[in-house]
């Protein structure tokens, strides 16, 4: 039985009673609005929109999905979830982050297993020229002991154990000081190292060095060796005769026979360690589902267990025997119904939990998501994609964007061209916690802000451009819905936006501008529902 | 934490029209029931009666034997003398002279044991009323969601101040009691044009989105979204009040400061003479751990004038026995002193002066011991206090939450509010 | 009274002990029950005198050890000072009060009361002549007041924030003070004008927890009064846990020029509450590192910079540099480094110059001799021929 399937028998098994309200499959206009976010981080343009409702074909979901996924744009938004997930944002520090951030593209582009990407960023030490992007999980966080041991844990295991840094933790049983401590041992050892002809900051080792801890409660102290949770200790190997292939000193970074440090990779990504699979199961769930199975995603010990631990299992398990596949993984998730329910409460009075995955839930779009979203409804991907498109084809006259190869080329030399706008967003949509907080000032620079205020100028080509040739209001109307909200009209939004559109006469464009911008402040635009 | 919309937490909201047609006032303020009711006549005692709170959020931990609970000559006691107060018989810390002579309108309770040393815990505890990471609005968004008139003119809840992270206060309350963030005195970017608001065009665009956002929610749970549109109606409300933000009265800086925490004070006072109901300032930063008592020379001496001109302020405006006012930190810090003449956390016996609106003034409630390691009196914690606040406002803390088929207590029923603290 | 103006004392007719400070070691230890913030040795080299965090004073007789208590501050003491005789200490009060005490008093007790400042007294120091003292506090005032008398001379307004020290020209006619800011003032002493003002690097704003942290933690003339150094703080990392870097700021008195910044060995980080010159040609720093133990430095009075490396991106910004150990163009590292168990909070020398004093934050006082062992057995030899007295 495929994947999705038996995912979807286990939520269906769990729900119980509850079954009875179960929302409904999602409709063509939900899933295509919703599976383009998920998997290419923008919503479909308005024509996409349109032929996709007019297919007739039964498999034209699986067709999509497969489509999309092969596209060099949703590698772009793995990277995007990834960066977040690695970087939480932090500013650069000796590495470039579009160094890093292109690293993590490549790296999707090729559908790199998660264990081998893991294995790179845990291991780069920064010295290798070509390697260098991959250090910046380290190095960006100044190889801080305490940071990087906390977000190690964080990140691959599924566990937060900053409180462990002190103590063995006071509320989770499973999270010990020695588990803190004993990841720390793998870091110990190493520093930063700056160059001092180059100036470059990478990562050297020493050969010597111990991790003691004491409990601020206990008092007692311990010390530990290189260990991985409850995996055994990795004893350090009899030292051989010289400890050093490059001793360390003023001018060169110590490399030890042995390193500490590089056990470390190893050891997480062992099959031995279950937590590394749990927890980018976990991920990878929740990028598609809304939430984890395990919430919050950093917090799994005994009193905070899976909602599904039995499906968590057969995400963890299925993950470990395609060798970390996420797109694999990421394909059968959102075949299954439990991806593809509306939104829609089948009984809004019904206070239904969501672990129970009655309905899909409302995620806000990230900052990126957001971002191109917005510039893919006013048109501003499209007129990008012909500019690069033709000074490609004025390269290279054989230019075939059908052609893997130079679809990848298009794709980057697009997002070259439209980070610098996406930089603003993030700027102001990104947060620092959990959660979906609005803020007034993100309302007004939607309200009011001047880049998006340049974006509704009829120009070339563009959303307001082309509609202000249109002559019928409910055309204007047809066209605003596919191009932002990747749908018809109802009879009754017909209505309404006609109406509206009325009201300004003569005044066409402003009347558009205004529409756009309404719908573009909308919680339909600013969610993936 | 992420937003909980399972079965803990409230996804059903009614109006507060819709609540209040099918309940009594009674332990509500008048405002609350009488909110949709108005007629001018009452509209006027709508404005007399309206309660606030002024929060002043000492973040760090600012230490109560450097301010509140002073103890000279002892071993713990630190090099600060101590000085009389308007209250005969209270003393306070030298480094705060002018509030001093404005005790006569605070209180101070010396006994509060949160039993926790973390930031972050002894927050959530000190503004929620209850221990822990439980879904629960801060006393900011129960004062917003119970105090304000329906039309407030101005974000029901706001807070100044340049630092922090974005804290999620509303909890299962409707979003548009959440915190709004300021920064400081900053003019928040892209106002727009003045008189924008009452553009035609502005206004129809205005109500079509909310139109559209009807339409999605009628069938959809409606928390995320009312907490998107509240941000709107915020930001509204701030477009229309743009004089709020330009360049603050020079006569009144010489009064309150220059510096930030100066301005801040004095566009809190403007936010609550404008229509907020709780302003909540943070003056950064008191996390002492090392050189504890140059750096309270230093902030304290920034905190005292302002704290005082601003009291001063409400008082002779006639506001102070309408407005609830705070001081408060997360915690403490320890009577014993590190070797960077630094203090560290300390939960289990500190400070918190209070007074206006429903208090009690001029009282010493609880007492530490005589080194200051620990409560010998009248030990209470964040809920306590919590119940504390909201019945001073005439909010009944030991009643539910008014939303229907739910029962969750607005104050932590285990524990009461500090009868002798209350007016 | 500068208590390294005095020649080290030969010991009957044999040759005094040879100053060698990378022989220091300790000879002594006096145990208080509360952390140490500052100690004096008297200039007839019998008593040290130590502040603590309490409202005391603490006298112990270096000959017999036995301690005296000298109460009567309302706070903490960390600055004190002698009359030139000896015979008369100065204690000044973060009560913002100003003591005067007999030195040798058997049961000392306060002489005179004079209310110096409105908060703290942060520090006294007297003239050289002894006819004057000034105090500095948080009022940001420094006033001068009559030794003998204890009346008000003068009051110099013009620190915006607290000033931490002062110290006379050993002219007599100058008088310098260091506040928050590491601003370095220089004041007239007939017309109590303000004259000049040196900023240094001997203060950082945190950002993190909006607040300045800086100000001289001791101050000292040499004794030609070619230059002044004052002990510090720079490079404010986050000052509320204790990261910022420990500076000693050698001031040319001539050029009005920062010359030279005196670090300890390895770029820690800490605070450098006490300094003094020592007649032999050396310069000695009391240190309290961050993660809570102690160093007394020693550098070569005259020692030249040590060069440093700087890169193009570097030569843009040199004042910042300043504050950085590892960029810093004036900075100048010790010859010896002795390692407390405790943070050192100031030092002290014996009017011999054969002894340095430091008071730590376990409550200890610690008495260090700048000589080889060997030779110091042959001095205790000779003490015990001593007459007593």
């Amino acid at each position: 039985m495929p994947l999705h399937q038996r995912v979807d028998e286990l939520i269906t098994a769990a729900q119980g009673d509850l079954v009875m309200y179960a929302s409904p499959r999602s409709s063509d206009e939900e899933f295509l609005r919703r599976i383009s976010l998920d998997l290419v981080g923008q919503i479909p343009t308005g024509l996409e929109a349109a032929e996709f409702l007019a297919d007739e074909n039964p498999a034209k979901r699986e067709q999509l999905v497969d489509r999309l996924l092969a596209r060099p744009r949703h590698a772009r938004h793995l990277q995007h979830q990834l960066d977040v997930m690695l970087m939480h944002r932090l500013p650069k520090k000796h590495v470039e982050p579009a160094q890093w951030q292109d690293y993590l593209f490549t790296s999707m582009l090729e559908n790199k297993p998660w264990n081998q990407l893991a294995e790179e960023i845990l291991t780069a030490d920064g010295s290798d020229e070509k390697q260098r992007p991959r250090s910046r999980f380290l190095l960006a966080r100044d190889l801080n002991f305490d940071d990087t041991t906390r977000d190690i844990g964080r990140i691959f295991l599924g566990r937060d154990m900053q409180c462990a840094q002190c103590h063995d933790h006071p509320s989770i049983e499973d999270y010990l000081q020695r588990h803190y401590y004993g990841i720390t041992a793998f870091l110990k050892r190493s520093y930063l190292f700056k160059d001092p002809k180059s100036g470059t900051t990478s990562i050297g080792e020493k050969a010597e060095g111990d991790v003691k801890f004491t409990s601020v409660f206990t008092n007692e102290e311990d010390s530990t060796s290189p260990r991985l949770l409850e995996l055994s200790v990795i004893e350090d190997p009899k030292p051989a005769e010289e400890l050093y292939v490059t001793k360390p000193d003023d001018k060169n970074r110590g490399v030890p026979r042995y390193s500490r440090r590089l056990q470390l990779a190893p050891s997480v990504i062992s099959p031995e360690n279950a937590d590394f699979r749990m927890n980018i199961a976990n991920r990878t769930w929740a990028l598609v589902m809304g939430r984890g199975l395990v919430q919050p995603l950093d917090m799994r010990h005994a009193t905070n267990p899976p909602s599904h631990p039995e499906l968590l299992q057969l995400l963890a398990d299925e993950l470990l025997a395609s060798d970390y596949d996420l797109q694999a993984l990421i394909r059968q998730l959102v075949l299954s119904e439990t991806y593809q329910r509306s939104s829609h409460r089948v009984d809004s009075d019904q206070d239904l939990p969501a672990t129970a995955y009655l309905s899909a839930e409302l995620k806000p779009l990230t900052p990126e998501q957001l971002a191109w979203s917005t510039m893919q409804a006013v048109g501003m991907i499209a007129s990008s994609q012909d500019q690069q498109r033709a000074i490609l084809k004025k390269e290279d006259p054989s230019f075939d964007p059908h052609n893997r190869e130079m679809a990848v080329k298009l794709e980057k030399a697009v997002n070259t061209a439209l980070q610098p706008h996406v930089d603003i967003f993030v700027d102001i949509f990104a947060v620092k916690t959990d959660g979906f907080s609005a803020t007034a000032s993100q309302a007004l620079f939607l309200e009011n802000g001047e880049l998006i205020s340049n974006w509704l100028k009829p120009g070339a080509g563009n959303l307001a451009g082309r509609l202000g040739e249109v002559e019928k209001l409910e055309s204007v109307a047809q066209e605003l819905y596919l191009a932002l909200l990747s749908r018809p009209p109802s009879s009754g939004e017909m209505e309404n936006l006609v109406v509206f559109l009325g009201q300004f006469d003569s005044e066409r464009q402003t009347g558009i501008a205004q529409a756009t911008r309404a719908i573009l402040c909308s919680a339909e635009f600013r969610f993936n529902h | 934490m992420k937003r909980n919309t399972g079965c803990q937490s409230i996804d059903h909201l009614l109006s507060r029209r819709n609540f209040l047609a099918g309940t009594t006032a009674a332990g509500f303020g008048a405002a609350a029931a009488m909110g949709g009711f108005s007629t001018p006549v009452v509209a006027d005692t709508l404005k007399r009666d309206q309660k606030r709170i002024l929060q002043v959020y000492l973040q760090g931990g600012v230490s109560q034997l450097e301010s509140w609970d002073p103890k000279p000559g002892t071993e713990y006691g630190g090099p600060f003398q101590t000085i009389p107060t308007s209250v005969p018989g209270v003393h306070i810390c030298e480094l705060l002279p002018e509030t001093a002579q404005l005790m006569h309108h605070l209180s101070i309770v010396r006994s509060i044991n949160l039993k926790t040393d973390d930031h972050h815990q002894g927050r959530l505890f000190m503004e929620k009323g209850r221990r822990g990471e439980g879904n629960y609005p801060y006393v900011g968004s129960v004062a917003a969601r119970y105090l304000a008139p329906e039309d407030s003119p101005l974000p029901s809840y706001v807070h100044i101040s340049t630092r922090g992270l974005e804290d999620d206060t509303a909890a299962f309350l409707d979003a548009r009691y959440g915190q709004m963030k300021l920064e400081g005195v900053a003019s928040p970017a892209n106002l727009g044009e003045p008189g924008q608001l009452a553009e035609k065009g502005f206004s129809r665009r205005s109500q079509f989105r909310q139109q559209l956002n009807q339409q999605f929610t009628s069938r959809r749970p409606k928390a995320l979204v009312d907490s998107y549109d509240a941000s709107f109606r915020q930001a509204a409300q701030l477009m229309a009040r743009q004089e709020l933000f330009e360049k603050q009265s020079e006569k009144e800086l010489d009064r309150y400061g220059r510096h930030d925490f100066g301005r801040f004070c004095l566009l809190a006072r403007t936010m609550l003479e404008e229509g907020s109901t709780c302003v909540k300032v943070t003056h950064h930063g008191y996390d002492t751990h090392a050189e504890n008592f140059n750096f309270h020379v230093e902030q304290l001496g920034e905190f005292d004038t302002p704290f005082a001109t601003l009291l001063g302020d409400l008082q002779q405006r006639g506001m102070l026995e309408s407005t609830l006012v705070m001081i408060y930190s997360e915690f403490g810090r320890t009577p014993k002193i590190n070797h960077r003449y630094g203090r560290d956390h300390w939960g289990s016996a500190w400070s918190i002066a209070m007074g206006g609106c429903g208090i009690q003034p001029g009282a010493v409630i609880g007492a530490t011991n005589a080194n200051g390691t620990e409560v010998s009196d009248r030990e209470v914690h964040g809920g306590h206090l919590f119940h504390t606040y909201l019945q001073a406002l005439g909010v009944d803390s030991t009643a539910n939450h008014d939303i229907p088929g739910r029962e969750i207590p607005i104050g932590d029923p285990a524990v009461e509010s500090i009868k002798e603290l209350l007016a | 009274m500068n208590d390294s103006l005095q020649e080290p004392t030969p010991a009957d007719d044999d040759q005094p002990a040879a100053i060698d400070a990378t022989k220091s070691h300790k000879v002594a230890e006096y145990k208080h029950s509360k952390p140490l913030t500052c100690c004096r040795i008297d200039p007839t080299g019998r008593f040290v005198f130590a502040g603590a965090e309490d409202l005391n004073v603490y006298r112990w007789n270096l000959e017999t050890g036995r301690m005296m208590i000298l109460a009567g501050h309302n706070s903490w003491v960390r600055s004190m000072d002698f009359s030139p005789d000896g015979q008369t200490l100065y204690t000044a009060g973060w009560d913002g009060e100003l003591h005067w005490w007999q030195t040798d008093d058997p049961v000392p007790r306060s002489l005179r009361m004079v209310r110096a400042h409105r908060g703290f007294a942060r520090w006294v120091r007297v003239s050289p002549d002894g006819t004057l003292l000034a105090t500095c506090g948080n009022d940001n005032m420094i006033r001068i007041w009559s030794a003998a008398a204890g009346e008000l001379v003068a009051e110099m307004a013009g620190h915006e924030r607290n000033p931490y020290a002062v110290d006379f020209h050993p002219d007599g006619r100058q008088l310098v003070s260091e506040d928050l800011m590491g601003n370095v003032m220089i004041w007239d002493l007939e017309s109590f004008e303000h004259l000049e003002t040196i900023p240094t690097v001997m203060t950082g704003y945190d950002t993190k927890f909006a607040a300045d942290m800086g100000g001289a933690r001791d101050m000292r003339f040499a004794l030609d009064g070619s230059v002044v150094v004052c002990a510090g703080i720079t490079n404010v990392v986050n000052s509320f846990a204790g990261q910022q870097d420990p500076i000693f700021a050698v001031v040319d008195w001539e050029s009005r020029q920062v010359l030279r910044h005196l670090r300890p060995a390895d770029n820690t980080a800490g605070i450098a509450w006490g300094v003094r010159f020592h007649p032999a040609g050396f310069i000695i720093g009391g240190v309290a590192k961050q993660s809570g133990s102690g160093l007394i430095c020693f550098w070569h009075k005259d020692e030249a910079v040590t060069p440093v490396k700087l890169d193009k991106k570097d030569r843009k910004a040199p004042d910042l540099l300043k504050r950085q150990a590892d960029k810093d163009p004036l900075a100048v590292k010790p010859f010896h480094t002795l390692e407390v168990n405790s943070c050192v909070r100031g030092v002290a020398l014996a009017p011999d110059g054969q002894r340095l004093a430091a008071p730590c934050f376990d409550g200890s006082l610690r008495i260090f001799q700048m000589t080889a062992k060997v030779e110091e057995e042959k001095a205790e030899a000779k003490t015990g021929e001593k007459s007593e007295g």
